[in-house]
């Protein structure tokens, strides 16, 4: 038995599984709109369904022997090509700080070698909570050791830092004057209840909304 | 259908990826898409190769060996939102959100098009392709969304079947104003906004007869298929999908 399997070299980024895809359908695309997540999964049980499962791993290796600075440029590119399937409803400025805050994270210069890449399922959480919170004024973000996105808001005294963790999870971290008291709260739940969550200590103090 | 359906400007229009194509009909050498590549990149710094590998494989004997290789080159701008895709047949450019505007994209793609000719010079054009990929995100009413509220493409099913949990259409046509075949498909895709539904129109229209091969025929086909493409999309949506173009669903004004 014999048969033919087209392949594509994954090194220069996963999402480039999307093009083979639709490719066939006419115009090309090099991007998936909102389907990304199951479009990458589809294909990679394409790649399982025509019998050889070592080709995962294979691409999984060369993903793993790419030096630091491909490894930033990657968790940027995939990043910022997420954060498009929002489409306009991220605007310009928004864009532009969110994207200037990655690229100064995700600087060679600026990285320690130790800490986990930025993970992308945490990034996924993070941009969900925005529009969970909607905020109106923007967080500072950071990473944490293990690749999760820090978002924080607030000044000394009172201050939230929230956590983003894959499968839209949350902790956070708030001190807050309620009622002339100062408090402190550590906490953790899903992104989509945070307003519920954090009702409570009047987030609009934070969130300027 | 241009009576019936004027063609309107949004605001925050739901372009989730505009595509144009050039498909030659003889290839490109591996050369050609290094020079393209190089003159292009003051506008797209970053550069991806992708190789696309074939193989043959004899499961009886346990063999395989690779039988073609290509590459295609993929430049982005530093917001990985603009993209240049020049493969050994074509090259194609991309706008993923932002999508600021037609008369911004045309400007890009003539830019890009000046860039391959200048390498090229003359080479016979096979296809002319324009695709825009739509993505309508909707509110579940009750844990449901009705897609004949907000969209006049649809599978229609007898009730009998119970609840839709997903669904995926394509249907082809033939465009004699434009000599070009259409395609449109619709598909229920995940939402990244909580507590919705997306839903993918995706209107694919590509020339491949009698191909336009002069500067100004090609720019003038394109504003035709542009302002077509439009008609078929608000022929595509309901007044219910229009009012939440402007809903305050976004992160900042």
């Amino acid at each position: 038995m014999t048969f033919a399997l087209a392949v594509k070299d994954w090194s220069s980024s996963p999402l480039e599984f999307n093009a083979p895809l639709l490719s066939r359908m006419g115009v090309p695309t090099t991007h998936t709109a909102g389907a990304l997540a199951s479009i990458y999964n589809e294909n990679r049980h394409h790649v399982r369904s025509n019998g050889d499962t070592d080709q995962e791993t294979n691409v999984t290796s060369i993903f793993e022997r790419q030096s630091l600075a491909a490894k930033l440029y990657a968790a940027k590119q995939s990043a910022k090509q997420y954060a498009s399937v929002f489409g306009s409803r991220i605007s310009q400025e928004w864009r532009k700080n969110l994207f200037w805050q990655l690229d100064e994270l995700l600087s060679e210069e600026e990285w320690d070698e130790d800490n986990a890449i930025l993970d992308l399922e945490s990034w996924k959480s993070f941009l969900t909570g925005m529009f969970v919170i909607r905020p109106a004024k923007r967080p500072g973000i950071g990473i944490t050791e293990n690749g999760n996105v820090v978002a924080s808001w607030g000044n000394v005294s009172e201050h939230l830092d929230m956590e983003f963790r894959p499968g839209n999870e949350a902790r956070w971290v708030l001190s807050a004057i309620v009622d002339a008291q100062f408090e402190r709260s550590a906490e953790s739940g899903s992104v989509l209840r945070l307003l519920e969550r954090l009702a409570p200590y009047s987030p609009e103090r934070w969130f300027g909304c | 259908m241009s009576a019936e359906f004027p063609a309107r400007q949004y605001r925050f229009p739901p372009i989730t990826e505009a595509v144009v194509e050039f498909r030659f009909a003889s290839p490109i050498s591996r050369d050609e898409q290094d020079q393209i590549s190089s003159k292009s990149a003051k506008y797209y710094p970053n550069l991806s190769e992708i190789s696309n590998r074939h193989f043959h494989i004899e499961v009886d004997k346990g063999t395989a060996e690779v039988t073609e290789t290509t590459t295609n080159l993929r430049r982005t701008n530093a917001d990985e939102n603009e993209i240049f895709l020049i493969t050994p047949q074509s090259f194609n450019i991309s706008q993923l959100p932002l999508y600021e505007g037609w008369v911004a994209f045309r400007q890009r793609f003539q830019r890009d098009w000046e860039i391959a000719k200048s390498i090229l010079g003359y080479r016979k054009l096979e296809r002319l392709g324009i695709r825009f990929i739509n993505r309508l995100d909707f509110p579940f009413e009750d844990d449901l969304v009705h897609p004949a509220k907000y969209l006049n493409v649809y599978i229609n099913h007898p009730t009998q079947y119970g609840v839709m949990q997903s669904s995926a259409i394509q249907t082809r046509y033939f465009v004699e104003d434009l000599n070009a075949n259409m395609t449109i498909q619709s598909a229920t895709v995940e939402s990244p906004l909580p507590k919705h539904l997306g839903i993918l129109l995706d209107i694919d229209i590509g020339r491949e007869d009698d191909v336009p091969q002069k500067d100004d025929d090609i720019f003038t086909y394109f504003e035709q298929v542009r302002l077509f493409k439009n008609q078929v999309f608000e022929a595509s949506i309901t007044d219910a999908t229009r009012e939440r173009f402007s809903s305050d669903l976004r992160l900042g004004s």
